[in-house]
């Protein structure tokens, strides 16, 4: 059994990489909502796919490898003093930097044609823009016709269900990060520059926001909720200047 | 006789702290009320202020209410009395029950009145102070007493202390120079090393030369030696900080630490880990091989490598001290503006660390020269470029790097510092410095990765060969990919500001460039696995063993790291864990690799191999450790990096109790090591010259070195003059 330690070595590697990617499907559970979170779910099974097939090219190709031992040293040891011996093939490297570039543009297409999509939010008539500042610990929501309030004493941002909402994000003290991470988005807040997001929630109920930039001590408390409404309930909250 | 007296004083300082005054609760007339007294604290009567908040807001008034529970029964008119003071903010009386008291020897003062000695529970004001950076302490005293009027026993009477941290608090530092008590123990610390030290000189062989030799030596297997010793130090705490973070979110609503200290923690485990361990680590070995392996008797500029090292040795200790100076940098190791300002870290942790950051930058500017210089000029004769062993080229590599990428740092920290002291405003929020901190910090901070990994790659380059006796593969191949991979590098430091706001054409770009990365790097990884092709591996070789366990890690963060490549997926994984799990897996193949490089080169240095089966049982629990560590920590794509709390709600508490039994298992196996490590120095196998068969030029020579490497300079003859 000479293969035994090395065979040893790559399986545990192997499962370790399945466990990995066993734990990342285990996100999966945890479905997101919302536009964005198709399009982002289905280039992480993408990216996931891909990277699990690469891996087992590689461990593959590794355990190949070592089958191919042999049993007396071979000629060209290195021994003391001997300069190093060049090896391998110049052609293989180039044919493989080549498929390895051509894959990875392939994917990049495939990031680019979502985020296009991110980028470049389908408004619709009544869709609006929150201005959204980060203030350590706690987020201020400014709607267009004036209601004004933050979300420190616990009031979810309000927004209307099947309705693409715009998000003008920036931090008021320091450097935070607005996330919606069951709608898969995130901005970041930077002092005096305002960034652009958007949502399309389909789904009412209620969704953490959270920050993702360390922002100071009580960085972990800075929690928000975000209230997908019904578009009548949030009419008439709206419409009531921000009574229920 | 000597001893005994030693050890007298010792213990008498280690007393001192308790033999300040014992109080005597309220009958000492300076706690505001001297009716009654006496007599030792009592368990029968609890104190309490109800109505604290957490965390308090500056200028803020809370209702607190002062409690005596237990205690005798009351007989007569009154029945108790308390006192409670503290060092900020200010008390107001609600009734008359109450009244502050002016004489307070420090701080603010509020006992009950005489009005008020009927009562067991006051209600009072405490008005919160301008300034929330600052922890403020309560000291309540009661006494519930039974009102016969008499100083007798059946009075009780108790005192509590209370700490409430301020919403700006930077957790403070766990050690108050303010208190005397914490100066006696820091003295009885250093007095107790001191008469260790003191001890083992007399009764060694060590003297005044061999430490003269050590401060004053130029030498550089005696620099990389101490490089060795110093990162290892380093490493240490690096890895203390890893296990309080694991500690702390071991469980939901963990309260082991503050969000500040936890920022603290956090902060420094990056910057040392980074900065001050792996890296350097790497060039003890650099310090200690590189020469020899060229064939060079000593570096370039000897002098100017020994002023590297305590350049370096002094950065760490300055960066670190923070935590016995009132709290250490608390920003992330990133120290993102503004967080990093005056206004908003007011102490001195963030300064300091700046401080360290420029002894590092220097001792590696100096350290970049003389590399260069030894390598381009001093290889021995007949030596070309391409005939140079593999892990020179990686040094030389990372030399380059960081000839190109550190003034950046040097430029980001001045201006910091520059800001912080002297308020020049390079990072002024109001003027987008946030963006151009994350521009200057990313160029330099992307390489740096590189400048981390390319030593760890050398020593596997170096290692993988030897151990299964065949010529790497596309030795070539991979020197030309090194270029390759160093020069898109510094160009794709922008896919750290993904979602920063930057123009998206240009984060196409960054996009393209960082997933071309994996090309070279895939080129280098294949070309190593390929030289097993035809090979005899020898699996009893440690080097080999944890460089391949390395290997196996480093694909797992190679790949998750083209997911965060994509800018549409870091919108999603951008500062969750996910990315803290694959730089992890990154960089802790690196620190594995090194391991590997530590058992290929420590016979070199120290003339014994280190024990054979304490070193396995090293790697296979650093191995479980590592991935039990990371890999659930790998599914919380949704849970924000550096949070020193998290709610029952969030479903992630299994995950980080695996995650944290994984990083004290990773801890355990350090142990092993520098057991290990220490034990085989007096007492491991001897190893000869060449303990593995190693071709290059330092295992001709013997095991440790002579003071100048050669009798007489070898003469190189290369092979590849015909291509």
């Amino acid at each position: 059994m000479k293969f035994s330690k090395a065979f040893f070595i790559i399986l545990i590697s192997i499962t370790t990489l399945m466990l990995t990617f066993t734990s990342i499907i285990n996100w999966f559970e945890d479905e997101g909502t919302g536009a964005h979170a198709k399009i982002y779910d289905n280039l992480f099974v993408t990216y996931w796919s891909l990277g699990v097939l690469v891996a087992i090219i590689v461990y593959g190709y590794f355990l190949w490898l070592i089958t191919t031992e042999v049993e007396d040293e071979p000629e060209d040891a290195p021994y003391i003093g001997q300069a190093p011996i060049i090896r391998g093939s110049n052609k293989g490297a180039w044919s493989l930097a080549a498929i390895l570039t051509a894959f990875l543009l392939i994917l990049s297409q495939i990031t680019f044609s979502s985020i296009d999509f991110f980028e470049n939010p389908e408004l619709e008539e009544d869709s609006f823009t929150v201005k959204v500042t980060g203030w350590q610990y706690y987020w201020q929501y400014e709607y267009p016709n004036g209601i004004n309030y933050t979300s420190a004493a616990g009031e979810p941002l309000r927004v209307p269900v099947d309705t693409p909402v715009v998000f003008e994000v920036i931090g008021g003290d320091v450097f935070h990060s607005f996330a919606l991470p069951e709608h898969r988005i995130k901005i970041d807040a930077l002092p005096s520059r305002a960034n652009i997001g958007w949502i399309l929630a389909e789904e009412t109920g209620e969704y953490p926001i959270r920050c993702y930039e360390l922002c100071g001590a009580e960085h972990a408390i800075m929690i928000g909720h975000l209230e997908v409404m019904e578009k009548d309930d949030f009419n008439l909250w709206y419409g009531g200047g921000g009574t229920q | 006789m000597k001893m005994k007296l030693l050890f007298s004083a010792i213990l008498l300082v280690m007393l001192l702290p308790s033999l300040e005054s014992i109080s005597t609760g309220i009958g000492n007339t300076n706690q505001g009320c001297f009716c009654h007294g006496g007599g030792e604290e009592s368990g029968d009567v609890e104190v309490k202020i109800d109505g604290l908040p957490d965390i308090y807001n500056a200028s803020t008034s809370y209702n607190l209410t002062i409690l005596l529970i237990g205690g005798p029964e009351v007989s007569g008119t009154n029945s108790g009395g308390f006192n409670l003071n503290s060092n900020y903010g200010t008390f107001e009386s609600v009734d008359n029950t109450t009244q502050t008291w002016e004489l307070a020897t420090s701080g603010v003062e509020i006992t009950h009145t005489e009005f008020g000695n009927g009562f067991r529970q006051w209600d009072i004001i405490w008005i919160a102070p301008m300034d929330d950076t600052k922890d403020v302490n309560f000291l309540l005293f009661g006494n519930a007493v039974d009102g016969d009027g008499i100083n007798s026993n059946g009075d009780k009477w108790s005192s509590t202390e209370v700490t409430l941290e301020g919403l700006n608090s930077d957790g403070g530092s766990v050690i108050d120079l303010t208190n005397l008590s914490w100066w006696l123990i820091i003295l009885t610390i250093v007095g107790l090393v001191l008469a260790v030290v003191f001890l083992m000189w007399k009764n060694s062989s060590v003297n005044k030369d061999v430490l003269m030799h050590w401060l004053t030596t130029t030498n550089h297997k005696d620099i990389g030696m101490m490089y060795l010793w110093t990162t290892i130090l380093f490493t240490i705490i690096g890895l203390a900080l890893s296990l309080l973070i694991r500690i702390q979110l071991i469980v939901p609503n963990n309260d082991f630490m503050t969000g500040g200290l936890f920022n603290e923690a956090v902060t420094m485990h990056g910057a040392v880990m980074v900065l001050f361990s792996i890296s350097p680590m790497s060039f003890a070995f650099a310090n200690y091989i590189v020469p020899i392996q060229i064939g060079a008797k000593d570096m370039a500029f000897p002098r100017l490598n020994a002023m590297s090292f305590w350049m370096i040795l002094f950065g760490g200790l300055v960066a670190s001290s923070g935590f016995f100076l009132g709290g250490a940098a608390d920003a992330g190791w990133t120290f993102y503006s503004p967080l990093t300002s005056m206004e908003y870290s007011p102490g001195m942790g963030i300064s300091l660390a700046g401080a360290g950051l420029v002894l590092l930058i220097l001792s590696v500017t100096f350290s970049t020269i003389n590399f260069l210089v030894t390598i381009l000029r001093m290889r021995a004769p007949g030596m070309k470029l391409m005939d140079m062993p593999m892990f020179s080229w990686n040094i030389l590599f990372t030399v380059i790097l960081m000839l190109v990428v550190f003034p950046a740092l040097f430029s980001a920290v001045l201006m910091l510092v520059g800001d912080r002291i002297f308020g020049t405003l390079f990072f002024d929020p109001t003027i987008d410095g946030t963006t151009w901190w994350l521009h200057i910090f990313w160029f330099f901070g992307h390489p740096e990765v590189y400048i981390v990994l390319l030593p760890g790659l050398g020593m596997a380059m170096e290692i993988i060969p030897n151990s299964v006796r065949r010529p790497l593969y596309g030795r070539k191949i991979i020197i030309w990919s090194l270029v390759v991979a160093s020069i898109i590098s510094v160009l794709v430091w922008a896919h750290h500001m993904f979602i920063t706001g930057i123009n998206p054409t240009f984060r196409k770009f960054e996009t393209i460039g960082t997933e071309l990365v994996s090309v070279p790097f895939g080129l280098i990884y294949l070309s190593l696995l390929a030289t097993f092709y035809r090979s005899k591996p020898n699996w009893n070789n440690l080097p080999l063993v944890f460089v391949m366990g390395a290997i196996g890690i480093f694909l797992v963060g190679g790949i998750t790291g083209v997911y965060l490549s994509s800018v549409a997926m870091d919108v999603n994984l951008r500062g969750s864990y996910y990315l803290v799990a694959h730089f992890h897996y990154t960089l802790g193949a690196v620190a594995v690799m090194t391991l590997g490089g530590i058992y290929y080169w420590y016979p070199k240095m120290f003339g014994r191999l280190m024990d054979q089966k304490l070193g396995k049982w090293h790697f296979w629990i650093t191995f479980v450790g590592i991935n039990m560590t990371w890999i659930p920590l790998f599914g919380l794509t949704d849970m924000p990096r550096r949070i020193y709390i998290y709610q029952d709600s969030a479903g992630w508490e299994v995950s980080h109790l695996i995650a944290s039994i994984g990083g004290f298992l990773v801890f355990a196996a350090q142990l092993i090591f520098f057991y290990n490590f220490w034990r085989s120095m007096k007492r491991g196998e001897l190893a000869g010259n060449n303990p593995w068969k190693g071709s290059t030029l330092e295992w001709s020579v013997s095991s440790p070195p002579p003071v100048h490497n050669f009798n007489e300079i070898p003469v190189f003859t290369s092979i590849n003059e015909s291509e």
